[in-house]
């Protein structure tokens, strides 16, 4: 599962499998700390965050293009801007807390509703709601002509 | 009928479907779960043939292990550094009442201090440093077929080709992050934030790194952080540190804060829309 997960996100098999030791890593170096309660949960969420610190770490080296999941994100928000939703997802993502990328990723990019979400990260419906509205506003007024 | 999303058939052939989500499992269409869950144990069994899960797990096993062993270093660190503080303050107390206990009345109130503070100083700050050199990070930017090497405020622009080098007189660790106008934190060294400390192990030699690349649009400026230390250094609270810097306005010019025991080498590159070519200081 954590590999699949990895490499849908990476999109690349030996990055994918790279992370997945990571996430590993992770999850064992704090074991003492973990509850057995939905462990796929837990794994889930550790691997979409070190894929997407994978992605921001790599975004700017020349090889590695544009990541396809910031643009599939982008396809969700207005047809309309898709072109500068390309460039303004990457500005959006850098200001935001590494918790407001995991969200918009499980809701625009994994189907989660909100109340999935919601019980994903630990937060109330109504305040992933705010985070993704948040989300929205800021990328439509990124996207909009100065 | 909407297909279920992949992560909730991966929950479910785990029979671990959250709560929230089990109104979607029970109006999906039957047959097509079955399938797409026996797909994944096929996918999951034919993973475990081809990469058998014993050698992975010996490796991050001994990964857990090096991390451990390097916390508890570390904690061993801190305590003794805590040790000798204390030492440094009671040998100061010391000194001054063998001062005040043998030296002439007159003689101790023309030199307060003067004999036992700089010997006090000196354990402290020989134990604790251990400075061996100067870390310094150099940058080169591509110019056709030759190398230039950058110095610090001069004018890059989007596309610029970069490549980094770095000596790290002496210290054992090192770790190198850039950050620029548009409020990005870049990691260039090790090449994972979520790399062990022991990742950030440097050579001794001045080393290039062996990945070059491109600046973006980012404006205003592209700040180069080197950090260094004598222990290996936890990645993820100084990105904290270099991110809370980021957030700042001033992050073009704002000193970075970082926990005790790390020494930092900085230079900036002007970028388009910076008012300044003021100063950088390492």
């Amino acid at each position: 599962m954590v590999l699949r997960r990895c490499q849908k996100l990476l999109g690349d098999e030996p990055a994918a499998r790279d992370a997945m030791h990571d996430v590993f890593v992770q999850v064992l170096s704090h074991a003492d700390e973990l509850s057995d309660q939905a462990p796929s949960s837990l794994l889930f969420r550790i691997a979409t965050n070190v894929c997407l610190n994978r992605i921001r770490t790599r975004k700017r080296r020349p090889e590695d293009g544009d990541p396809d999941l910031l643009v599939e994100i982008a396809e969700h928000t207005d047809p309309a801007a898709r072109n500068a939703a390309r460039a303004a997802l990457d500005a959006l993502f850098r200001h935001e807390p590494d918790d407001t990328a995991l969200i918009a990723v499980l809701h625009l990019h994994d189907k989660m509703t909100l109340q999935e979400v919601a019980a994903e990260v630990g937060m109330s419906v109504s305040g992933v709601r705010k985070r993704l509205q948040k989300l929205r506003t800021k990328l439509h007024s990124l996207e909009a002509p100065p | 009928m909407t297909s279920l999303p992949d992560w909730l058939v991966e929950r479910a052939a785990l029979d671990e479907v959250p709560p929230a989500s089990r109104g979607r499992i029970e109006r999906a269409d039957p047959r097509e779960l079955a399938d797409r869950v026996a797909a994944l144990r096929e996918d999951s069994a034919a993973e475990l043939t081809t990469h058998p899960a014993g050698p992975a797990v010996a490796q991050i096993e001994a990964q857990i292990d090096a991390r451990r062993a390097a916390e508890a270093r570390r904690r061993a660190e801190r305590q003794r550094a805590r040790r000798l503080g204390w030492l440094g303050i009671a040998t100061s107390a010391a000194a001054v009442l063998v001062v005040i206990r043998f030296v002439p009345d007159g003689a101790a109130t023309d030199r307060p201090g003067g004999v036992e503070a700089p010997h006090a100083r000196g354990i402290t700050h020989d134990e604790a440093t251990r400075v061996k050199g100067v870390p310094r990070l150099t940058a080169f930017r591509q110019v056709g077929d030759r190398a230039e090497r950058l110095e610090r405020d001069v004018l890059v622009h989007a596309g610029d080709l970069l490549q980094l080098r770095y000596d790290a007189g002496g210290q054992g660790y090192g770790m190198i992050a850039s950050v620029d106008g548009a409020g990005a934190v870049t990691l260039h060294f090790p090449s994972s934030e979520d790399a062990p400390p022991e990742a950030t192990a440097v050579s001794t030699k001045t080393t290039t790194l062996p990945n070059a690349y491109a600046l973006d649009d980012a404006p205003r400026f592209e700040r180069f952080f080197f950090l260094t230390a004598n222990e290996p250094i936890d990645l993820r609270h100084s990105l904290d540190a270099l991110r809370a810097l980021a957030r700042r306005a001033d992050s073009a010019d704002a000193a970075l804060e970082l926990p005790a025991g790390l020494r930092q080498w900085s230079l900036r590159l002007r970028k388009p829309g910076h008012p300044s070519t003021d100063h950088e200081s390492p």
